[in-house]
């Protein structure tokens, strides 16, 4: 992580404004505007279909926007390559886990700090003493990453074969790994019960807190959404329809129709997420 | 009886060393980065053809006459040669989608035969000959050991954690900073490099090398040996290559009609590991080794 002291205090870290892009004649988003102040968690929600991961993939740089631009605090991100804005420091998770199933949970950690360490691969393959500490050191920080999200006891193990829960976690670790200044997160909580639920949202919170970090995150349990954000977009068939905190957005009647229009009883969830 | 028992074996002994050299080479693409070349034997060539080029042209220009000063020399050529021959293939190549790689290494091979059957300088259809004899058994195994440790440690290594990522999953890579079209090129450009070597060890051990060298049908022996043996280990390809070396030297003794269709028991070996075991022959050999990490894997 870096330090605190030495980040730069922006207004907003991350800024999305006016995205818009086109699939053929579909316009799947539609003049998306987004801000991320930093340790603040900032929540997308919308019914299946509306583009929330689309919406994470143009300011991640998977795909390139039609128009509309993002940055990150000074740095215009817009267009860049996926590998880019990661460097810059965007990290996210996938809403489809995506870990390396050729690698065990360390080495998930470790891999992510590959871009950390270019330019050192002859050093490291010959074993020079220079380098051996900084390794240890990356070890080190990679084992508390795993420590920090609860996978200490599994560092042997296959990636993949870590129940459904762990592997969200274990993503999270390997994005932390990056030193990101902005974390994505692709509907962290899906597939868990509700104890995970509520371990993973203390460990955002203190994402936040601890390290300093702006969180936006994508996810479908409105309880945990209510509880978690401070700040909630919601999207619907690619333009948005409302901004606000939990209780306007739970009050909003466009929010409510569009989930409503969706039929699948997450209107209730919405009006009634604060309560439970 | 001994004596020639042992001196019949050198000449397998060494092809093995050659073809794990090559396999190896091979891992660190195919099974390291996932690319598929067709052309590993034309990289070999490359670098089997430069290195001899050196030794019998620049050698004695240079007044270069200690073995093993120019036996060193005649690696490195034979290295870098290959590495940038695979550098020209696949920058083009990796910035496209698909399987475009597997063809253009498979052209590049063509092209390449068909370009030193027709060099006079380095023997054009006849082959290479008066090659000095520089390498020897002890070299071909001393080098072979060192390539497997180096690549058994470049897996630890920043680019090398790269590659596997790059493998695994691209867009994940790429989220977390790793260049995956460097990381690709990397992985091909070594294992060219890797081919390079083996050709230049080949070259002044056997004090020869034609224009076959950089068949089709080797490549595909390379791709079997690394395929048999398991794409993802190291020890795997060192095992295809002995099996795939082996196979035809025991069938030596057999008739002929039976020896002949040596690739039909390639192909045979290949179809009865996929069945019964899909990563290669090491892990059905990891298999029989008890456990050291018992948590390891629970995916079995």
């Amino acid at each position: 992580m870096i330090p605190l002291s030495e980040r730069k205090t922006s207004a907003f870290l991350l800024k999305a404004e006016n995205l818009t892009i086109r699939f053929g004649g579909l316009v799947a988003v539609q003049s998306f505007s987004l801000q991320v102040p930093a340790r603040q968690i900032v929540g997308l929600i919308g019914p299946n279909g509306a583009g929330k991961t689309t919406v994470f993939n143009l300011m991640t740089g998977v795909y390139k926007p039609n128009e509309g631009s993002v940055h990150l605090e000074d740095i215009e991100l817009t267009g860049r390559g996926a590998h880019v804005i990661a460097r810059s420091g965007v990290a996210r998770t996938f809403q489809n886990i995506r870990l390396f199933a050729g690698l065990t949970v360390l080495e998930n950690v470790v891999a992510a700090a590959s871009w950390q360490r270019r330019g050192q691969s002859v050093a490291s393959l010959f074993g020079l003493p220079a380098i051996v500490s900084r390794e240890k050191k990356l070890l080190d920080s990679a084992r508390k990453l795993l420590e920090f999200v609860g996978l200490s006891n599994y560092e042997n193990w296959e990636a993949t074969s870590l129940p459904y829960g762990l592997q969200r976690k274990l993503e999270i670790a390997r994005a932390l790994m990056t030193n990101p200044k902005v974390l994505l997160l692709d509907e962290p909580a899906a597939g868990m019960n509700p104890t995970e639920k509520d371990e993973l949202a203390q460990l955002v919170r203190s994402i936040c807190d601890v390290h300093g970090l702006g969180v936006l995150l994508i996810e479908h349990d409105m309880k945990f959404v209510m509880n978690l954000c401070s700040r909630i977009t919601v999207l619907d068939h690619g333009e948005v329809i409302a901004v606000g905190n939990p209780a306007e957005i739970q009050k909003n009647p466009k929010v409510i129709e569009a989930y409503l229009g969706a039929d699948d009883g997450s209107a209730a969830a919405v009006a009634g997420g604060s309560q439970q | 009886m001994m004596e020639q028992l042992l001196e019949y074996s050198i000449l397998p002994l060494i092809l093995f060393g050659i073809t794990a050299i090559q396999a190896l080479g091979l891992q660190l693409i195919l099974g390291g980065a996932g690319l598929l070349s067709l052309g590993h034997a034309a990289f070999y060539a490359v670098g089997g053809y430069s290195a001899a080029a050196f030794s019998v042209y620049a050698g004695p220009a240079l007044g270069l006459n200690d073995p093993t000063l120019l036996m060193l020399l005649s690696l490195v050529v034979g290295a870098l040669s290959a590495l940038a021959a695979g550098f020209l293939v696949a920058v083009p190549c990796l910035r496209l989608q698909g399987d475009y790689l597997a063809m253009a290494t498979l052209g590049f091979a063509e092209i390449l035969g068909t370009a030193l059957k027709n060099i006079d300088a380095v023997g054009g259809t006849r082959g290479f000959t008066g090659i000095p004899k520089l390498s020897s058994l002890p070299w071909v195994f001393v080098v072979l050991a060192l390539v497997w440790w180096a690549l058994a440690r470049f897996r630890r290594t920043g680019l090398g954690m790269a590659i596997q990522a790059t493998r695994d999953d691209e867009i994940a890579a790429r989220s977390l900073g790793i260049s995956t079209y460097s990381a690709k090129l990397s992985a091909f450009v070594i294992g060219s490099a890797i081919a390079g070597i083996a050709g230049a060890l080949y070259v002044h051990a056997l004090q020869f090398i034609s224009p076959d060298e950089a068949d089709f049908s080797r490549s595909v022996i390379i791709v079997l040996a690394v395929v048999i043996g398991g794409m993802t280990s190291l020890f795997g390809s060192v095992l295809g290559a002995l099996i795939l070396v082996a196979v035809p030297e025991v069938l030596r003794f057999a008739p002929d009609a039976i020896r002949e269709q040596r690739m039909i028991y390639f192909a045979l070996i290949v179809i009865v590991v996929m069945l019964f075991s899909p990563k290669g022959l090491q892990s059905l050999i990891m298999r029989l080794i008890p456990k050291s990490s018992p948590q390891r894997g629970g995916s079995q």
